[in-house]
């Protein structure tokens, strides 16, 4: 388990600030991808037509994305739900790099609709794009899942001196 | 009303980007081969590709490792229902770029590779 005790202290001060940060880049990306996505929803079936195994429900398999990702940026938005819209964009991103890079694996001659919606990217590009955000989620995890009592104060300190 | 500040800040680039990038994306068709599987350059040949599914020899459910169809952003490449103005590059028999035969630009979405998968 990641132990923050030796983040500096001015991390710990803008911890709320960086975690609205990172929760503000996630609805970005998401809502972005999923209006365009939702828009052009048979060019991302037709990307994952050509993935072995899932081919069959590519168009099942697209809208529940785009669902997904809805739902992940309604939960960034309220701050009583950013910890678990973070856990479920981190989730989401990790299987978009999992996803790419069983592509590159079984299927590097296939032809490359790259990037879904980020087009311009190539697959090696978007990796390290989904890596990014991934460490994101993880760090904004962590952070929004410290505990802030061993910081406080003893009270007899606070009052003694 | 702080707290949702920037929220509301991060919907409002997603939303303008989006509405940006939709307007300006053009409608993507699919366009299905119907020259000789066998014949690279027939392959590569813009005519032999039609938006008419039953208008040719190929049967892509009896071929494998071939590009049966390919998504290619018509505006601009198409007369009737044939592709064209497109420079389409092959490799093996899947279809792996095409572009606009006056800007290079990339306007190829995806492929169906037949019966491959």
């Amino acid at each position: 388990m990641l132990k923050l005790n030796s983040i500096p202290s001015f991390l710990d001060e803008k911890r709320n600030t960086i975690i609205e940060v990172i929760s503000a880049l996630f609805t970005l990306l998401f809502l972005y991808t999923a209006i365009n996505k939702t828009f052009f929803i048979e060019s991302t079936e037709n990307v994952l037509k050509i993935t072995p195994w899932i081919s069959t429900y590519s168009l099942q398999i697209a809208w529940w994305v785009v669902i997904i990702e809805y739902i992940a940026v309604g939960l960034l938005f309220f701050p009583k739900l950013r910890k678990l819209g973070l856990l479920l964009s981190t989730a989401l991103m990790s299987a978009f790099t999992i996803y790419i890079i069983f592509m590159k694996i079984s299927a590097p001659h296939l032809p490359c609709s790259c990037g879904g919606v980020i087009s311009k990217m190539t697959w090696n590009q978007h990796l390290v794009f989904n890596i990014f955000f991934v460490l994101l989620g993880v760090f904004s995890i962590a952070l929004a899942s410290r505990n802030h009592t061993s910081h406080k104060t003893p009270i007899s300190e606070a009052i003694f001196t | 009303m702080k707290k949702y500040l920037l929220g509301v800040f991060a919907i409002a680039l997603a939303v303008g980007f989006s509405a940006f990038s939709v307007a300006s994306k053009r409608a993507v068709e699919t366009f299905y081969y119907k020259g000789n599987p066998q014949n690279l350059t027939a392959f590569q040949t813009p005519s032999n590709w039609s938006t008419i599914s039953t208008d040719g020899t190929v049967n892509c459910a009896d071929i494998e490792v071939i590009s049966c169809s390919i998504q290619v952003e018509a505006t601009g490449h198409k007369s009737g229902n044939l592709l064209t103005n497109v420079n389409i590059t092959a490799s093996n028999g899947v279809v792996t770029a095409v572009t606009d035969a006056s800007t290079s630009a990339n306007v190829f979405s995806g492929t169906d590779l037949g019966d491959a998968n």
